[in-house]
């Protein structure tokens, strides 16, 4: 049992993590006839506590409930990766780009995200309350506006070779191209 | 009870988010500034298995 934790909780090279996440599209369909996607949790959620209030989210929430159910799962399952399949080295991003972080100021490069940048002591500035209101909010909106995020567009989308998630998907490339050279300077430098 | 599979394939994304690190912000800042190549080799594998996948389940009618 314990080899079979340690295989798990190693790192994962790219060809074993993407097939894993492509397997998804077939469990769903096949299993629960359903389409893979998260952010129509959203539409869902707010259907649930906003009804009737706009249109967009009167729609009857309960045959959506399995979205929900699935959006809980990820949660969980996120959870049990970081508690049952801990990995304790830090992520193997390549050097070059550890020195440009450390150019930006970022020199923690340990866990998932930078704890520079994402830590309830940053929380002690409107600047900062503004900037995680403001982009939760245009995450949300640009997800449903576009129909479908990372998820729905361009893994599901891509795989049915649709066309309109092609141009979403790559929307969203140039869209983090801009941020990741332009706009997160500027924000580092705020903070 | 009826959406207990939609938990369980959603706790298995979970964990496949997690260790692949595609949730990872150093994984997606190293992606967009074109350092290294694992993001790229997911998404391209992910997809990948997922159009076969849709493909097979089309041609058996499952």
């Amino acid at each position: 049992m314990n080899d079979i934790i340690n295989f798990i909780s190693q790192p994962w090279p790219w060809y074993v993590a993407g097939p894993m996440i492509g397997l998804t599209i077939p469990l769903l369909l096949i299993l629960l006839n359903k389409p893979f996607g998260i952010s129509s949790t959203m539409q869902t959620t707010c259907a649930i506590f906003l009804p009737r209030c706009i249109e967009y989210f009167n729609l009857n929430w309960k045959e959506r409930g399995w979205n929900l159910i699935f959006a809980i799962g990820v949660i969980g399952g996120g959870f049990i990766a970081v508690t049952v399949f801990p990995d304790p080295n830090n992520v193997q991003i390549s050097n070059e780009t550890i020195s440009k972080l450390s150019e930006l100021g970022i020199n923690d490069v340990s866990g998932l995200l930078p704890r520079e940048i994402f830590s309830w002591d940053n929380l002690n500035s409107p600047v900062t309350i503004i900037m995680v209101i403001v982009g939760g909010g245009l995450v949300g909106f640009g997800t449903r506006y576009a129909n479908g995020c990372t998820s729905g567009h361009a893994i599901m989308g891509l795989s049915l070779f649709n066309l309109a998630s092609l141009v979403a998907v790559i929307g969203f490339f140039i869209g983090g191209l801009i941020v990741s050279w332009f706009v997160l300077p500027i924000i580092l430098s705020v903070l | 009870m009826k959406h207990l599979g939609a938990l369980f394939i959603g706790m298995f994304f979970g964990i496949v988010l997690i260790k692949a690190e595609v949730i990872s912000w150093f994984r997606t800042q190293e992606m967009f500034w074109f350092q290294g190549f694992y993001m790229y080799g997911v998404i391209g594998s992910a997809i990948s298995v997922g159009a076969i996948s849709i493909l097979i389940t089309h041609v058996t009618q499952l």
